[in-house]
């Protein structure tokens, strides 16, 4: 059971981390090649909620406004909690964008199902704390 | 009833704790929120710090202090995805009230929640509230967006 847990935790790892390999290489189709359907994505910029595919692409056309390819968008800190089809992850992410000065960190949690064998993104929330 | 627990789908026991949850915000009860979250609670709060780890009654209590009477504290579009021990929920909230310093709240934000059965129960393991962010070079809160 230990060893089972331990493959299923290093699978969604390694989903993870290819999925922001992707979004450092903008490579839209490997971003989104893991997602439900009907992912409910929170970004960091408005709207409050983009939901489907078709709204979560458009979440990734606005950040290649300001994130250039090869620039950092990566993992710092990174926890997964996962039962047989069910998981979520926990992430603090790096990141840089134009409008900011150096790097910035941000929050990221993701919910995962397993379909047909295959782990798969639901939902993503991305985030930086509000200062006012 | 002692077998209700053991036969009740997931979700409704989710929805349920959630309700207790939400109840215990709105009545601005700290014990009653912290009781709900596991020891290694991991929070993303919608103002800094970037993360805290470990129920934080003192923080609640401080927020808390800070609003007069009741919080209006309403769920909207609660998704909830779980298995047998665990499980991860979002839906938006609709945070409402008068504040001591004499302002009225009126916000809706993400929550994101990551669930763990222990001994039976549902607990929140970790917690993700936030407000979208004007990329307009500002960074101001987005706190005027309705659903």
């Amino acid at each position: 059971m230990m060893q089972q847990a331990e493959t299923t935790e290093r699978q969604i790892r390694t989903l993870i981390e290819s999925w922001a390999a992707a979004v450092r290489r903008h490579d839209l189709p490997a971003i989104m090649a893991h997602h439900e359907q009907d992912i409910v994505m929170f970004d960091v910029p408005p709207p409050l909620q983009s939901r489907g595919m078709d709204a979560y692409r458009k979440t990734w056309d606005l950040f290649f406004k300001y994130h250039k390819p090869s620039q950092t968008f990566d993992i710092e800190e990174l926890e997964i909690t996962a039962g047989e089809d069910v998981a979520f992850a926990v992430a603090i992410m790096r990141c840089v964008a134009s409008q900011a000065p150096g790097w910035f960190p941000f929050r990221l949690t993701i919910g995962l199902r397993k379909i047909d064998g295959d782990w798969r993104i639901a939902h993503e929330h991305h985030s930086v704390p509000a200062e006012d | 009833m002692p077998n209700q627990t053991l036969t009740e789908p997931a979700e409704a026991q989710i929805r349920s704790m959630i309700d207790s949850w939400t109840q215990a915000m709105r009545a601005k009860d700290a014990a009653g929120v912290v009781a709900h979250q596991t020891q290694d609670f991991v929070q993303f709060d919608f103002a800094p710090p970037l993360q805290t780890v470990g129920p934080n009654s003192k923080g609640l209590q401080d927020w808390f202090a800070t609003w007069r009477g009741e919080i209006g504290y309403e769920i909207a579009d609660l998704h909830i995805i779980a298995n047998d021990g665990i499980a991860f929920c979002y839906a938006l909230i609709h945070l409402t009230g008068s504040r001591t310093d004499g302002s009225q709240s009126d916000v809706w934000f993400r929550n994101t929640l990551g669930l763990r059965k222990i001994g039976g129960v549902w607990k929140i393991a970790h917690g993700h509230e936030s407000v979208p962010l004007h990329m307009d070079g500002s960074f101001r809160a987005a706190i005027d967006l309705k659903p």
